[in-house]
């Protein structure tokens, strides 16, 4: 288990940048607010759920907690055997629903903790980026490529309604 | 007051006046069912009464004022210028209801406001009061009490030596010298001398009468807010006061608890404020503070000045016997009432009611989440000691043993504490219903007792707070279909009035909780019919069949082809087992025609644990709720009973129908030479449930399976082994009417047929 920053540690420019994790999912880049990650787990062993929804991969123990772990990959269109052999990631996020709710979102890797400045943000193209284009809420320039900015906010309402669909 | 205190103030208020508004509900529906009751009666008008000054003091002025128009119509019940009939108190009841909104909306940062027509209605009540009252009459609660008569002869001006305290605290007496024998006649005061025959003789000789108050507030006092140095400048305002108090008895500094009231007083004032006025100061100290007051006669004696019904809104506040005190200073006030007295007032029962005593425990209230947190990790620390025992056998652990014994007592200790904590008394739930079937019983112009068994049995609070509206849905139902209207009843030889029992009591190591009526009792023909209708049973059941009744359960039916204004809004019974399910519950009906039906619920206790058997299939551990388990059985490789697509087994001789885990789970794998089959009981059927392998039984804490899973009905949740894994728990109810479920709908599809109601 390893526990990355959770914290802006930045003091200086806090109020004008901003602090985001970076992961990739298939081939791209993404980054979501570090203020949404409560912390990011090495994959463990999980729990399978027979007849829970589809795009739940299991429950996990989380300091004693019982917490769903859902697969990002399959809502974005990327199909579940090109997993890398790296060991993936998982992100676990405070939902919505209140403060002692958490969801795990497994990723392919998060490889970094990058601050960028509010204007460095663009908004998403209209279309182009296939099933994840909802999911997306800007853009940022980073090194040769861009990172797409996750709205968390949907991916988890939507795994709310695939929910509701059930077995 | 602004800001945050004042946001604390308020959300003190909101706590108080829901518990007001729960006694104002229950002392409205005692003052019908005990009319003349004095006692309930004075408490139902100040729970009001508190409730109004509450709301008055946190400055939400339409609250207070709403609640006076409900105090005013309980005022006019006491004085005994109105009989309480049922339409008083419908509009009262009605009344608090619409006030439990005012202030639950206010709580919630969108205020209603009072509602006009009720304001009207009461209004309307104090314009035309009923006959005189029950029992007592209007001339009985109204005449004063001939207690201690008017003294002839003037009184002293001055209160006489007192004998002196053996300490006297000047404190007060400052303030009480500011106007020193000024006693303000306001008109309103005259004008109530003139009323109660009570009021000092102020013509005959000038004298102003003299009292003297031992004033010992309760403990909690300062708790509640309220100060009683306020209650003196109130007092200085009747007339020149003396304040005595005894600051012996406060404790030490660093033995002080900063909020506890320790002191009393004895408050000499002179008046000629009648004693309803002197009363009213003292409006704030209820239950357990000790108000009485003497006057002095003529010849220089103390008397004890008695309860005065009509006007007295703090009738809990008792006067001791009603001889001259000696005792110069805030004796120990003797609680017991002046029986004497008692008797001129309200002839029912003007004597103060048996008090209730006073707690002696004390309590705290506690966030309802943390607690729960608190019973999990409780509970883990039971699992983890639990394991933790089997190191004993090592060797180097031996000179450890003691401790690790001493460890799991512990655990096991704390878990059960904790667990008691969340168990409450389902009267919490039942007291709601009296109000529930009167309201009922109203609507439908139905006469129906309701008696209440058992209401101190204790169960897990979640399963209180969720069992309300099951039972509600039962009751109406009850009301509606059930009971038959009076002349029905008359007619087949039964009492007027339909019955409803609830109860509730221990069954083993569940709470069974039961709705009874004495109505009609189910119609199984008509269930039946409407069965076979509808395609649950094939036709020509018998309406005999065990199976006939738990129709009732399944979604979309009722046989009620008309809709009611209390029940049958489509809504079914399916919706009562869903929610007793997910409580781990079972829900039964016995029946029998023309003499009633019972719905039993069976209940865990607690909802945090479970005993549980921990089973293996296709690789996956899984828990069964143990309580769910009849009997574990090995299937040695044995062949269904029937052809191998029809699932059946036979044990010992009779044939009982099987769930396969891993057909269920469409789990693949070669399978076990020999597999567990757990027998379960489905809607009154034995339903054998297949499963790879029994690993052992597990105590286990069950959390849920988190926000959005709830759907996936076959698991009840989750909980954490000792070694850190996760294991879902299994509901078999839910997994045998899935595949029930499963199987009716491949029914449907004409090319398989026979056997349908196997697994049932």
């Amino acid at each position: 288990m390893v526990d990355l920053v959770t914290e802006n540690d930045v003091e200086s420019d806090r109020d004008r940048s901003q602090s985001f994790v970076v992961f990739r999912l298939g081939k791209e880049g993404y980054a979501l607010e570090v203020m949404r990650v409560q912390e990011v787990l090495d994959m463990q062993s999980l729990t399978e759920v027979p007849g829970g929804p589809k795009y739940l991969l299991g429950v996990i123990n989380l300091r004693g907690h019982v917490v769903p772990v859902y697969d990002l990959r399959m809502p974005f269109g990327l199909s579940r055997a090109a997993q890398p052999s790296q060991v993936p990631s998982v992100l676990i996020v405070e939902t919505q629903l209140g403060e002692s709710q958490v969801t795990g979102l497994v990723v392919d890797r998060v490889s970094d903790v990058l601050e960028f400045s509010p204007e460095e943000v663009q908004p998403p193209p209209q279309l182009g980026l296939g099933k994840a284009t909802p999911f997306v809420r800007g853009l940022i320039r980073h090194q040769e490529g861009f990172l797409l900015v996750l709205d968390v906010d949907r991916v988890l309402s939507t795994l709310g309604s695939l929910n509701g669909e059930g077995v | 007051m602004s800001g945050s205190s004042d946001d604390r103030f308020r959300e003190m208020f909101y706590e108080e006046a829901r518990e007001l508004l729960i006694s104002l509900e229950e002392g409205l529906m005692d003052l019908e069912r005990r009319q003349g009751d004095r006692a309930h009666l004075d408490r139902t008008f100040r729970a009001a009464h508190s409730l109004k000054g509450a709301a008055a003091m946190v400055g939400l002025a339409a609250l207070a004022e709403f609640t006076h128009g409900i105090e005013a119509v309980l005022d006019r019940i006491r004085a005994g210028t109105m009989a309480v009939d049922s339409e008083i108190i419908t509009t009262l009841l009605e009344s608090r209801d619409h006030l439990a909104a005012m202030v639950e909306s206010e709580s919630a940062g969108s205020p209603i406001p009072a509602s006009s027509e009720l304001t009207h209605r009461l209004q309307d009540l104090l314009r035309n009061p009923g006959p005189s009252g029950p029992g007592g009459g209007g001339g009985g609660t109204s005449a004063p009490p001939a207690a201690p008569s008017a003294p002839a002869s003037p009184p002293p001006a001055a209160p006489p030596a007192a004998p002196a305290p053996p300490a006297e605290a000047k404190a007060s007496a400052s303030k009480a010298s500011r106007k020193p024998r000024s006693p303000r006649k306001s008109k309103k005061m005259a004008a109530a001398e003139g009323k109660l025959a009570f009021s000092a003789p102020v013509g005959d000789g000038g004298g102003i009468p003299s009292y003297r108050i031992h004033f010992t507030p309760g403990p909690d006092t300062f708790r509640r807010g309220i100060t009683p140095t306020g209650t003196f400048e109130e007092l200085a305002e009747l007339g020149p006061i003396r304040v005595e108090t005894d600051p012996e008895v406060v404790p030490p500094l660093d033995e002080i608890d900063p909020e506890r009231c320790y002191l009393s007083w004895t408050i000499h004032l002179e008046t000629s404020a009648d004693l309803a006025q002197i009363r009213e100061v003292f409006l704030f100290f209820t239950e357990d503070s000790i108000v009485s007051m003497e006057r002095r006669d003529a010849e220089g004696r103390w008397l004890v000045v008695g309860e005065e019904p009509s006007a007295s809104p703090t009738s809990r506040i008792a006067a001791p016997a009603s001889v001259p005190v000696a005792a110069p200073v805030a004796p120990p006030v003797v609680e017991a009432a002046a029986p004497t007295q008692a008797a001129n007032g309200a002839p029912q029962s003007a004597a103060p009611a048996p008090r209730t005593p006073p707690r002696t425990t004390a309590r705290i209230r506690v966030d309802a989440a943390q607690l729960d947190d608190l019973v999990g990790l409780a509970g883990e620390l039971a699992v983890l000691s639990d394991n933790l025992m089997g190191i004993r056998e090592l060797p180097a652990v031996t000179q450890w043993l003691h401790a690790l014994e001493s460890l799991q007592r512990v655990s096991r200790e704390i878990r059960d504490t904790t667990l008691d904590l969340r168990m409450v008394p389902v009267d919490e739930l039942f007291s709601r219903f009296p109000r529930v079937v009167r309201d009922l019983a109203d609507r439908s112009g139905k006469e129906i007792e309701l008696r209440i068994v058992g209401q101190e049995t204790k169960l897990d609070r979640t399963i209180v707070e969720r069992l309300g509206d099951p039972m509600v849905h039962l009751i109406r139902n009850a009301v509606d279909h059930a009971l038959e209207p009076p002349a029905e009843r008359l007619e087949k030889g039964k009492p007027r009035g339909g019955r409803i029992t609830l109860s509730a009591g221990h069954e083993g190591d569940r709470v069974a909780v039961r709705v009874e009526d004495d109505g009609r009792g189910l119609d199984r023909d008509r269930i039946v019919r409407k069965g076979i209708a509808l395609g649950m049973v094939a036709p020509g059941t018998s309406p005999d069949d065990p199976r006939v009744v738990s129709l009732i359960f399944e979604p979309g039916f009722s046989t009620r082809d008309t809709v009611s204004e209390l029940s049958g809004r489509g809504v079914g019974l399916d919706v009562v087992r869903d929610a007793v399910r997910a409580l781990r519950g079972t829900v039964t009906v016995e029946s029998t025609p023309g003499k009633g039906t019972a719905f039993i619920f069976r209940l865990p206790l607690t909802l945090a644990l479970i005993d549980g058997l921990l089973v293996e299939t296709a690789g996956g551990k899984y828990v069964v709720p143990l309580a769910q388990v009849e009997e574990c059985v090995a299937l040695n490789g044995q062949r269904s009973a029937l052809a191998d697509d029809r699932p059946c087994i036979a044990v010992r001789g009779e044939l009982v129908p099987m769930v396969s885990l891993r057909n269920l789970f469409q789990a693949d794998g070669p399978l076990p030479p020999r597999q567990e089959l757990l027998l379960t009981r489905h809607a009154g059927q034995r339903v054998g449930v297949a499963v790879d392998r029994l690993l052992g039984r597990v105590q286990a804490v069950i959390q849920s399976l988190g926000e959005g899973l709830h759907d996936v009905g076959r698991f009840s949740g989750a909980t954490i082994l000792g070694d850190g894994s996760v294991s879902l728990i299994l509901d078999l109810s839910a997994l045998v009417s899935e595949s029930r479920f499963a199987e009716q709908s491949a029914r449907m599809s004409p090319s398989t047929g026979g056997r349908a109601e196997i697994i049932r």
